[in-house]
Formats: structure tokens, sequence, C-alpha cells
């Protein structure tokens, strides 16, 4: 009995700073890439102003390609948070 | 923001909204194969949180802004993050008050759904060929 309790504290003490590096990581990556994309529209933008419409439009969809790991990791650790397969394994 | 700007971004987004609702019922399908209905209805719901999040971003990507590309960028950034809060929103409901939850199948509908979205960069290009 008490060494279970003690594995389910380290399981859920592990899985706690597993989920806050998916999201760290995470965001950390996504950051990085939409700053480098939004860099290069505003060089686009300034040399070539009358293609700001068109560019608009790739922004949008790049961003959201740029932000798909971030969701799914935000996904994921939704999953070890409200639903850790982890701890079926003690139990 | 002018109306051509407006066109572009619905129809690029109304591209990707597409093919993001064949992958997720396809992803649905082979769910509710494998391992039954709330697995199917798990997959639609992780789908419709991308969907949904991405229509609430497009909206305030809409918005009229001041036409100068600092303006356009930090609309498109506050796009941004309402579009992740959205889909944040949504993921939270699913997982806090569906009891049937089939958590794989959410983040296979999730997963596809939010890679698939790419697909409407296929469209700006070939506007730009014509």
């Amino acid at each position: 009995m008490g060494n279970t309790v003690q594995y389910l504290a380290m399981v859920q003490s592990y899985t706690i700073i597993g989920i806050s590096l998916i999201i760290g990581l995470g965001a950390v990556a996504a950051c990085i890439g939409i700053s480098l994309m939004c860099c290069s529209f505003l060089n686009g933008a300034a040399r070539q102003p009358e293609l700001i419409p068109t560019l608009q439009g790739k922004v949008f969809l790049l961003m959201g390609l740029i932000d798909a790991p971030f969701i799914i990791g935000v996904g994921l650790a939704m999953m070890f948070a409200f639903a850790n397969p982890l701890l079926a394994v003690i139990k | 923001m002018d109306k051509v700007t407006n066109t572009k971004i619905s129809r690029a987004f109304s591209k990707a909204a597409r093919w993001q609702i064949i992958i997720t019922v396809l992803i649905s399908c082979v769910s509710l194969l494998a391992a039954g209905m709330n697995a199917a209805i798990s997959a639609i719901a992780g789908g419709a949180s991308v969907i949904v999040g991405g229509f609430a971003g497009m909206m305030m990507a809409r918005r009229p802004n001041g036409g100068t590309p600092g303006a356009i960028l930090f609309s498109m950034l506050k796009a941004e993050v309402i579009r992740v809060l959205v889909i944040a929103m949504l993921l939270l409901v699913a997982f806090r008050y569906y009891p049937g939850l089939f958590p794989l199948s959410l983040i296979g509908g999730l997963a596809g759904s939010a890679l698939a979205s790419g697909a409407g960069l296929r469209t700006v290009n070939n506007e730009n060929d014509d």
C-alpha cells in the first residue's frame, strides 16, 4: 500500500515535469518559427508593398502550420493531465 | 483591409477547412472501426476544435486594420492568440466533460486536422499562378 502511494506520487510528479517540458519547449519553438516568418514578412513588405495582400494570406496559413506541433503538444499534455495512461500500470 | 485581401483569406481558410473536415471524418471512420463509437466521437471532437479555432482566428484576421505591415502583423498575431486559446478551451472542455473520451483518437483527429491546415497554401499558390 505504502509503496503504491509512493509510486503514484512519483509518476504524477514526473508527469508534471513532462507536461511542463512539452508545453514550454513547444511554445519556444513556435515563437522562434513565428518570429522568423514575421521577420521575412516585414522584409518582403518593405521591398515590395504591392505584394502585401498576397503575403498576408500566406502568413495566416503558415502561422497555423507553425503552431500545429505546439497545439498537438497541448493536446498530448492534456491527455497526460486528465487521463494519464501511466497511472493505469500501477493501479 | 480591402475586400480582395478578405476574400483571399476566406478562400484559403475554406479550402483548408475542407481538407480538415475530410481528414477528420477519415480518422473518425478508422476510429469507429477500430475502437467503437466513443472513439469516433472523440476524433470528431479533436478535429472540430481545430476547425472552430481556425474559424475564430479567421474572423479576427478579417477585422479592419491600418494597412501598414506592422498593423497587419499585429492583427495576425492577435488572430493566432485567439485561435490557440479557442482550441485549448475546447480541448479542455472535451477532456473535462466527456466521460467516454478516447484520448488517442482525440489526439489523432487533432493532429490530422492541425497538419491539414497547410492545404490552404496550395490555393494561395494557385491563385498567384493565374
